[in-house]
C-alpha cells in the first residue's frame, strides 16, 4: 500500500467517518465517505475505489448487505472491502470472508496502527514462515544458534487473514506463543501435516491455541493403512506418552484424512503427492493467485545408481513440483553423508539440487537438516548447493531459512 | 499534512467526539424511558435504537482515548444484543437488568468525560 489508493468509507457514525477520513488521508491517500449505506452502493459503482471501508452494523442496508452487492458487481471485481466492527465473533468474520470481503477490522480504531492494520489486510502476499528447519530432533545449542534447533513447522499466512500451518515439530511451540500473544482473537488455521513422524508431530501438544474454546483448527494428512489422522495425533496423547488427551482440546478441532489429489479450501487450492519415505508421507503445494509454494519434506531422493531410484517418481515428482516459487525440501544429507544413510528416507544436497533446477524452481529452501549437523556445516551445505546450481547455469535460487525467516511472495 | 496539522486535527476530533458525549448519553437515556413507557409491540423499536446507540458508542469511545466508555457500552450493547436475538417481550427483571446497565455506563462515561475536560 505504499502508493496513494482511493478509499469509500461507509459508516452511520459521522465523527468515526471523519476520523477515518483524517488517517487515510494522512497516509496520501483520497477518501470519500458517505454515513448511508443505502446511498453507497451506486455511488461506489460509480467511482469504483481501491478499497471499501464499511461499518457493519448500520440502519438500512447492513454492512454485510452492502458487502454482497459490491461483490456481485462485476465492475468492482478488483475492489478491496474490509468490514470495520465492534463485533468479534468469529462468526461475524466468517460471514464477512464468505460474502466475499478481504478483511476485517475491529473497532474501536487506533489511530496508531490503523493505517498499518490497513496495509496488512490490503496486502496480497502469502507471507511464509519458518518456525522450526531442523530434521529428526530438536538440537538446542550454541552450534545452532543460527538456525535455530526446532524440528519442522512452517506457515503461510494467506490472503483474508487465513492461516495454514505445515507440520508440528518443535518449532510450534513459538508460534503458539506468538498467536497467544496477538490478541483475545480467535484463531482459526489448517494444519497439514506431511506424516505423523516424532519430529513432525512432537510440538503438537503443546500447541495452546487448540485448548481454547473458540478457536477453530482442522488437522489434516495421510492415514497410515487402518489409523486415521486423528488416531495417529491422539496415539501421541493416550495417556502413556503424554499427561494431556485429545479430549481436552477446547477448540473445535476437525480431521481430514487426505488422499493423492487436489483439494481446494476458498479460492486456495492444495495438490498432495505421496513422498519417498517410508510410511505414507505427503508433500503439499498450495497455489494462491498467481503464485504456488511446495512443502516436500521428509523425501528421499535415491541417486540414479541405486536399485531404488525411479526415474517414473522423479518425474512425477518435477511434474508436481514444475516452476513453483518456493520448493521447501528436505536437504537433510551432504553428498558426503548420503551413502551410509540410503533408506533413511531423506535426500542429499546434490540430488535435491537436480530436482529443483530440472523443475525450473524459482527458489530453493534447503530445510530438514541432520540433528549433526552445525550452523555452520549447514553454511557449507548452501554454498555448495549455490555452486552446485551455477555450475547447471540455473536461474533456482538457493536459501538456507533459519528459524523465525519471514518470506513474501 | 505534516505531523503537526496531523495531531492538531485528531484533536480536534478528540473535542468534537468529547463535545457530542453527553448528548449520545441523553439520547441513550431518552430510549431508555420510551422503552420503560413502551407498549408490548413497540419495545423492539426502542430496544433497537438503544442497541445502536450503545454499539456506536461502543465503536467510537476508544477511538478517540474513552476507552472505560467503550467497555462500559461494549457490555451494554452485548446484552442488548441477546435480548434482540429473544424477539420475545422484554420481562421486569429484563428491564432492570438494562437501567442497571445504562446507569453503569451513564456514571462511567460521564466520570470519563471530567478526567478528559480536567486534562484539556
Amino acid at each position: 500500500m505504499d502508493k496513494s489508493m482511493k478509499f469509500f468509507v461507509v459508516d452511520d457514525d459521522p465523527v468515526i467517518l471523519k476520523l477515518v477520513k483524517t488517517l487515510l488521508e494522512a497516509g496520501g491517500h483520497s477518501v470519500t465517505c458517505t454515513n448511508s449505506s443505502d446511498d453507497a452502493v451506486a455511488s461506489i459503482q460509480t467511482q469504483s475505489p481501491d478499497c471499501v471501508l464499511s461499518d457493519i452494523m448500520m440502519p438500512g442496508m447492513d454492512g454485510f448487505e452492502l458487502c454482497k452487492k459490491l461483490r456481485d458487481s462485476d465492475a468492482l471485481i478488483a475492489t478491496k472491502i474490509v468490514m470495520m466492527s465492534v463485533k468479534t465473533y468469529e462468526f461475524d468474520r466468517q460471514r464477512a470472508r464468505e460474502l466475499g470481503a478481504d478483511g476485517y477490522l475491529l473497532k474501536p480504531i487506533d489511530p496508531e496502527t490503523f493505517l498499518d492494520q490497513i496495509r496488512q489486510i490490503l496486502a496480497d502476499q502469502m507471507i511464509l514462515q519458518y518456525w522450526g528447519v531442523r530434521g529428526t530432533l530438536p538440537v538446542p545449542g550454541r552450534k545452532t544458534l543460527k538456525y535455530g534447533g526446532n524440528t519442522p513447522c512452517v506457515t503461510l499466512s494467506l490472503p483474508r487473514e487465513r492461516l495454514f500451518i505445515f507440520d508440528a515439530g518443535t518449532g510450534i511451540k513459538e508460534l503458539s506463543n506468538e498467536l497467544m500473544r496477538k490478541d483475545d482473537r480467535p484463531v482459526t488455521a489448517r494444519l497439514f501435516l506431511s506424516h505423523p513422524h516424532w519430529d513432525h508431530i512432537q510440538g503438537l501438544p503443546f500447541f495452546s491455541p487448540l485448548y481454547i474454546p473458540g478457536n477453530e483448527f482442522e488437522i489434516c494428512g495421510a492415514s497410515h493403512s487402518d489409523l486415521t489422522v486423528r488416531e495417529l495425533v491422539s496415539g501421541q496423547m493416550g495417556g502413556v506418552y503424554f499427561p494431556i488427551t485429545i479430549q481436552k482440546f477446547g477448540a473445535s478441532v476437525i480431521f481430514h484424512d487426505l488422499h493423492e489429489g487436489s483439494f481446494d479450501f476458498d479460492d486456495i487450492r492444495v495438490e498432495t503427492m505421496l513422498l519417498s519415505h517410508p510410511g505414507n508421507c505427503l508433500g503439499y503445494r498450495v497455489y494462491c493467485q498467481s503464485k504456488s509454494i511446495c512443502y516436500v519434506t521428509d523425501n528421499e531422493l535415491f541417486r540414479p545408481d541405486l536399485p531404488q531410484y525411479s526415474a517414473t517418481y522423479v518425474a512425477r515428482l518435477v511434474n508436481f513440483i514444475k516452476r513453483t516459487d518456493i520448493l521447501i525440501a528436505d536437504a537433510t544429507y551432504t553428498d558426503e553423508e548420503y551413502p551410509s544413510k540410503v533408506e533413511y528416507g531423506h535426500s542429499c544436497i546434490g540430488e535435491v539440487v537436480k530436482l529443483a533446477h530440472a523443475a525450473e524452481v524459482k527458489e530453493l529452501h534447503l530445510f530438514h537438516h541432520d540433528p549433526d549437523q552445525t550452523d555452520d556445516d549447514i553454511d557449507l551445505k548452501h554454498e555448495v548447493a549455490t555452486r552446485m546450481l551455477n555450475s547447471l547455469n540455473s536461474k533456482t535460487r538457493c536459501i538456507a531459512p533459519a528459524e523465525g525467516d519471514t518470506y513474501e511472495l | 499534512m505534516n505531523e503537526a496539522e496531523f495531531e492538531s486535527q485528531l484533536k480536534k476530533l478528540k473535542q468534537e467526539f468529547a463535545g457530542n458525549l453527553v448528548a449520545r448519553l441523553r439520547d441513550i437515556n431518552e430510549y431508555q424511558s420510551a422503552l420503560r413507557l413502551a407498549t408490548k409491540g413497540e419495545s423492539s423499536e426502542y430496544l433497537d435504537k438503544l442497541q445502536r446507540a450503545a454499539h456506536s458508542l461502543a465503536g467510537s469511545g476508544a477511538s478517540f482515548g474513552f476507552s472505560v466508555t467503550s467497555d462500559v457500552a461494549a457490555i451494554l450493547d452485548s446484552r442488548l444484543q441477546e435480548l434482540q436475538r429473544h424477539k420475545g417481550d422484554l420481562s421486569t427483571g429484563d428491564i432492570a437488568e438494562i437501567d442497571s446497565l445504562i446507569d453503569n455506563t451513564v456514571r462511567q462515561t460521564r466520570a470519563e468525560l471530567k478526567n478528559y475536560h480536567d486534562r484539556n
